[in-house]
């Protein structure tokens, strides 16, 4: 596998997922660089300016200014950093917490087998965001609550998937083998099911990175998540929903942030599922 | 000389739901004698591999085993305690080579993965797995070692599993099959090697094949299984030049043979009986040439001469 991601000459295999890449590096630069290559760092950061409020694109403040006179696109510059934060923890978190629960119950099998798919079955009966907004209800609202709804309800999808490939990998006579040959579970479990299930990981993490992004702007749109004064794209749209036909820049802005950065995540996972899977790549 | 494993009355049921599906085991009885080999034969389905899976501990958890399984100084064995003999006083060696090793790891990786379980020190392990692959008859030990899988044949591979298997110095060796996937040629120097193996190193062995000619060739006593039980057993020369039992001289008598350029080879009509808990009377009857009203009740070993046979007719 490290020879195949040497070549990341499939994140360009076509215009589409070379233009994906693009805004991907965009916005990963946004994030790491967000303070220096703002045009108002200060305003990025949330000092008011209520001189400037409500001015429309123009030559001074390329995307417009919000209802605290803040530069917008400077706002949406800081905003990349949280969110791609939001996006990393929840789904590594769920990630990690799902594959050791996956593996457990796909090696081990039985009762822990059943218990562990009937817990996840639980969450899963849910809509993930209903689940996550009854979360954050009772954990109260902020960015961490917000973030601990987002893993609850994460985590589920990555137990069943790593389940499914972890019983497929058990039941290799290389896995028996080892038993026979004497190699303790913990590192049949961590050597030979892991990394036969790596693959699937990543294209589930890459995947669900933009709709992890996707739903923790939902929670700040509607006040249970990011709280302000800080940068965070759901909350923009929010500030700027009832301004939408006077100051229609500030949520339209905001909310193109949001639609590349998930769209340009979707788009490279679906290139490295194919990458890595090309059974189901497509024609 | 005492045994090294005994096994007495093994039994293995299946069961769905706390209901009995099959009983592919119904009282095997066998035993091995420290640095011997007992061959095991039989068609499919017999039990064969089943009986291997018992004494390794390995089988699966819809299985239920009754019976003893005694292995040297521990006497009769509980579950955890054959984990804790698994790969290192017993060990098994399987028929696939090709699908033994993870495609995705080097023999080295693999070997080393066996290896570090043994208390060796670390800088240890890397001249151990070169003087094992050496002792297996492989050349150019350094570039096996960071092979993958696919770049070595199967016979190299089966010889690398025969080494895996070794590491841990054990007194007694499973060989399931261990030359049904290899070419007839390749399959005669395994067994060669096998042999030569057991000389210098004094394990033990339990042989299983549906090859009589491959057992003949290693084993010191042989046992034949038929549907989940011993029906002929005693030292390989007896066994194979006076067989006493129908199915012996069935399986015999199908061993197609160079010498012989005229005539048939027999076979046996009809199948391994598949559900075995209803099964009244010698299970063989159905199929056997010498069938007589007795064969409606179960027939037990009896000793003739050297060797012990379960069948109403021999004698």
């Amino acid at each position: 596998m490290k020879s195949k991601l040497k070549g990341l000459s499939f994140l360009f295999k076509d215009k589409l997922t070379g233009a994906a890449s693009v805004m991907m590096f965009i916005f990963i630069f946004a994030a790491i660089f967000g303070p220096w290559i703002a045009p108002n760092a200060k305003e990025g950061a949330g000092t008011a300016n209520v001189d400037n409020s409500y001015i429309g694109p123009g030559w001074h403040h390329l995307l417009g200014t919000d209802e605290l006179g803040r530069d917008l696109l400077s706002r949406i510059i800081f905003g990349a950093r949280p969110a791609l934060l939001i996006a990393l923890a929840v789904v590594g978190f769920a990630a990690i917490i799902g594959t050791l629960l996956g593996l457990i119950a796909g090696y081990r099998g039985g009762w822990i087998d059943s218990l562990i798919m009937r817990v996840s079955e639980l969450f899963l009966s849910f809509p993930p965001l209903l689940l996550s907004l009854v979360a954050v209800t009772f954990l109260g609202p902020g960015l961490v609550n917000a973030l601990i709804a987002l893993i609850i309800s994460w985590w589920p999808w990555y137990a069943r998937l790593i389940r499914v490939e972890a019983s497929i990998v058990k039941s290799k006579p290389y896995v028996e083998i080892s038993a026979a040959m004497g190699v303790p579970d913990r590192v049949i479990i961590l050597r030979h099911i892991l990394r036969n299930v790596t693959t699937p990981l990543i294209v589930q993490i890459a995947a669900d990175l933009g709709t992890v992004i996707l739903a923790a702007g939902s929670l700040a749109f509607i006040g249970l998540g990011a709280q302000p004064p800080s940068a965070d794209w759901g909350l923009m749209v929010a500030q700027g929903r009832n301004l939408i036909f006077d100051q229609w820049w500030i949520s339209t802005f905001s909310g193109l942030a949001i639609f590349l950065a998930v769209l340009s995540f979707n788009i490279i996972g679906d290139a490295l599922r194919d990458h890595f899977d090309p059974r189901i790549a497509r024609q | 000389m005492s045994a090294l494993l005994k096994i007495t009355n093994l039994e293995v049921d299946f069961q769905i739901k706390g209901i009995v599906v099959n009983s592919p085991l119904r009282g095997m009885n066998l035993e091995i004698k420290a640095g011997k080999t007992l061959g095991i034969v039989g068609e499919t389905g017999c039990g064969k591999t089943l009986t291997a899976t018992a004494v390794m501990g390995l089988l699966p958890s819809s299985a239920v085993q009754r019976g003893l399984i005694e292995f040297a100084e521990h006497g009769a064995l509980k579950s955890d305690e054959m984990a804790s003999l698994r790969g290192s006083e017993i060990t098994m060696i399987f028929q696939n080579p090709q699908s033994a090793f993870n495609p995705i790891f080097t023999v080295g990786a693999q070997l080393k993965m066996v290896a570090q379980r043994r208390n060796i020190a670390r800088a240890e392990i890397g001249s151990l797995l070169i003087q094992r692959l050496e002792s297996v008859g492989l050349k150019d030990t350094k570039r096996i070692l960071a092979c993958y899988p696919h770049q070595l044949s199967g016979g190299m591979l089966q010889r690398c599993m025969i080494a895996m298997a070794l590491i841990s110095s054990p007194k007694l060796l499973i060989a399931d099959e261990p030359t049904t996937a290899l070419d007839a040629t390749i399959g005669d120097q395994v067994l060669s090697l096998i042999v030569s193996l057991q000389k210098s190193e004094g394990f033990a062995m339990l042989f299983i094949s549906h090859d009589v000619s491959a057992v003949a060739k290693v084993s010191d006593e042989i046992a034949v299984v038929y549907a989940g039980r011993i029906v002929e057993t005693g030292p390989t020369r007896d066994v194979i030049n006076s067989p006493q039992h129908p199915y012996t001289r069935g399986l015999l008598g199908a061993i197609p043979s160079a010498d012989k350029t005229r005539g048939k080879l027999v076979a046996i009509p009809g199948n391994v009986p598949s559900d075995l808990t209803s099964l009244v009377g010698c299970a063989f009857a159905d199929r056997c040439s010498q069938r007589v009203d007795k064969c409606a009740q179960e027939p037990v070993l009896k000793l003739l001469k050297n060797q012990s046979v379960a069948c109403w007719e021999a004698g």
